[in-house]
């Protein structure tokens, strides 16, 4: 039993995520409460709302996290990745998330030119891989050249750019 | 000038060169994005978003009916030639309509759905002109306490309409009201959640929850399923050439699968469309059931009857109209698509609610107008047009197009605020929607929590306050009893009673 907790607990699979999610609750229904009492002279305060839903998003929560780890050893052989996926190191969806992550942070001192151009490029190789990278790097600055055309030719939006 | 004769009047907008080309142009996006299996005309809309802050409010609204109209049909186009519903809402024209390709007939299987979808979407639209109105009057009869009870009705059905997945989706419900929360109250000018952040004193705007939810989650889920989805791409290698004129359904058949059958079906997907969370596939399902229990030879079908292409199509089409009852009369979106359309009102300063369609009915009349121009000329034209090539554009490059959704869906975040915060909400939102939609939670339900959140906090604290804290009030008051017996009915529909089976379903999986 201890074991099968700690393995829900620690492990990889849904158990973690619910128990992730348990924990994002609970950390919303203590912030509601530090924001003071639900009622003060009779009226609802701007936590009463949050408590509400702090608390049932905690039960709730808590009784899924409970259900997977009840599931077990059935659950975890389910959350296991298969294929070749499993064989992946590195998975390309976190990947993608770095990769944007990477393109937020530099697209207004980069300018949207390059900052585009590569986050683009990335993309396309992360779904078509390295092969023919020169004509993937020519369509990537086709695709950034509408784009700037889009946004601010046709809608007006002012792009960040690195020069001006 | 009433309603009607306004969106009748709306119709000349579509003369205007700048207006039509946002309608066909929508439509084209719509029936593309529904046509790819794994995009959704809801992406399409999600990325057209941002661009509603640099278009006129009337033409944006119109383009997302017709994105709208367009999503709802473009998905047979796999669900024929591949066996792979492109969209969710033609899951039953599949069951049909690959046979139907199998036998060779499948350019005929395609004609059948786009007449159906037709005659669907025009029934659902003229139906919502007609009955609109009406329901925006009785919508102000709904005071304060009922107006609390309606968006908690809603809520609970979104969740429970989730059958098999309802802890998961009411966990997801409550996420959404959870960072609902975040930012000033709404009543007392307290920061909630904000953590010292200036950009989060503000609140979450609508624009990163949309496109987080639903374009940054699908890149992400696209490419962790990107094996998967270049085995349906080389499938699609192997469909035969389509011809036009195999397109256009011969009267006979039309005939044999009878008016009454469009009729009763389109008005099945329509009462299903003002359900909230029931959607297209439900309208579909549900039409094709009712198909098939009333048909003389019901063993026909699963094996290429057109009949059934013809229910579930012209249900699903006629759910577009069902759907923006609850939207435009109370301002409760029942699905993704509606919850967007509401998103482009706000955006644009509009409070949806019951007094819309009397304040506003200039901006509304030209979507509907819209809706029907969509469904009556662009859905048979865009077939008969587009038909032949359609299997080519829906095998598209993954890398292009997904390089390309990926710089629309992060850029256009930007134009919001022209902040990189928003860009980085987008990005938070859309990593917490892939986790999510991953372990099989619906990401529906996180959106409507989030929209209808503010709105179920407000009407229940001043219930609570007017009242003095009295519970009692919610059955005391008529318009709040009627939507708690309401909410009864559907519990019970939905989540007690045993839900309705296909004959023969349990052995086709």
């Amino acid at each position: 039993m201890s074991r099968l907790l700690f393995s829900s607990l620690f492990g990889s699979g849904a158990a973690r995520f619910h128990g992730v999610l348990g924990v994002l609750s609970l950390g919303y229904l203590i912030g509601a409460l530090a924001m003071g009492p639900p009622l003060e002279g009779g009226k609802l305060t701007p936590s009463f709302f949050p408590l509400l839903i702090g608390l049932l998003a905690t039960l709730l929560c808590g009784l899924q996290w409970w259900s997977a780890v009840r599931a077990g050893a059935s659950g975890a052989a389910e959350e296991a990745p298969s294929g070749s996926a499993s064989r992946r190191r590195f998975p390309p969806e976190l990947a993608l998330m770095l990769a944007t992550l990477a393109y937020v942070l530099l697209f207004q001192p980069l300018g949207y030119a390059l900052s585009t151009l590569a986050y683009v490029l990335t993309v396309m190789l992360l779904f078509s891989g390295r092969e023919k990278w020169p004509s993937k790097a020519a369509i990537a600055l086709a695709i950034t050249g509408a784009g700037y055309l889009l946004f601010h030719q046709v809608f007006n939006v002012r792009l960040p750019m690195l020069w001006g | 000038m009433d309603f009607l004769t306004q969106v009748m009047a709306s119709f000349g907008l579509l003369l205007d060169s700048t207006v039509l080309f946002y309608v066909v142009a929508g439509f084209l996006i719509g029936t593309i994005f529904s046509a790819i299996p794994g995009l959704t005309a809801t992406l399409a809309l999600a990325l057209l978003l941002p661009l509603t802050y640099s278009l006129d409010v009337t033409t944006a609204l119109m383009a997302c009916a017709s994105i709208y109209m367009a999503g709802m049909c473009g998905g047979s186009i796999t669900a024929t030639t591949i066996n792979i519903p492109g969209a969710p809402s033609s899951m039953m024209t599949a069951v049909e309509g690959y046979p139907m390709q199998q036998r060779g007939e499948g350019p005929l299987a395609l004609g059948h759905a786009s007449f159906a979808s037709m005659i669907g979407g025009v029934f659902g639209a003229v139906l919502l002109v007609l009955l609109a109105p009406l329901i925006a009057d009785l919508s102000l009869l709904v005071q304060t306490t009922g107006k609390c009870a309606l968006i908690l009705f809603a809520l609970i059905v979104i969740v429970i309409a989730q059958r098999g997945n309802v802890r998961r989706a009411a966990i997801a419900a409550c996420l959404g009201l959870m960072l609902a929360t975040v930012g000033l109250d709404a009543m007392v000018p307290v920061a909630r959640f904000s953590f010292g952040m200036g950009d989060l004193a503000a609140g979450i705007d609508l624009m990163p929850v949309i496109i987080g939810t639903f374009a940054i989650s699908e890149l992400l889920t696209q490419l962790a399923e990107n094996d998967a989805a270049k085995r349906i791409r080389e499938q699609l290698k192997g469909v035969a050439k389509i011809r036009r004129r195999d397109f256009i359904p011969p009267r006979s058949a039309i005939r044999r699968i009878g008016a009454a059958c469009y009729l009763k079906s389109s008005t099945i997907g329509y009462l299903v469309g003002t359900l909230p969370g029931a959607g297209g596939s439900m309208g579909g399902f549900l039409a094709y059931v009712e198909a098939v229990r009333t048909s003389r030879e019901p063993d026909s079908f699963g094996k290429g009857n057109p009949q059934g292409i013809a229910a579930a199509e012209s249900a699903n089409n006629a759910v577009c109209g069902g759907a923006l009852v609850p939207m435009l009369t109370f301002g409760i979106p029942g699905d993704p698509i509606t919850a967007i359309v509401l998103g482009v009102l706000v955006i644009n300063g509009i409070q949806p609610g019951p007094q819309l369609m009397e304040s506003q009915a200039g901006l509304i009349a030209p979507m509907l107008a819209a809706l029907i121009f969509s469904a009556l000329i662009l859905i048979p034209l865009t077939m008969y047009l587009l038909g032949p090539y359609f299997i080519r554009i829906v095998r598209i490059r993954r890398d292009v197009l997904f390089g390309s959704i990926a710089m629309l869906a992060v850029v256009g975040s930007y134009v919001a605020t022209y902040s990189t915060f928003q860009m980085m909400m987008t990005l938070v939102m859309g990593v917490l929607a892939f986790y999510l939609r991953k372990h099989g939670y619906p990401v529906v339900t996180l959106l409507l929590g989030f929209i209808l959140g503010p709105g179920l906090e407000e009407y229940l604290r001043r219930t609570l306050t007017l009242s003095s804290g009295d519970l009692t009030v919610f059955v005391t008051q008529p318009d709040s009893l009627f939507f708690i017996v309401l909410t009864g009915i559907f519990v019970y529909f939905l989540a007690i009673r045993k839900p309705v089976r296909l004959k023969g379903s349990e052995n086709s999986g």
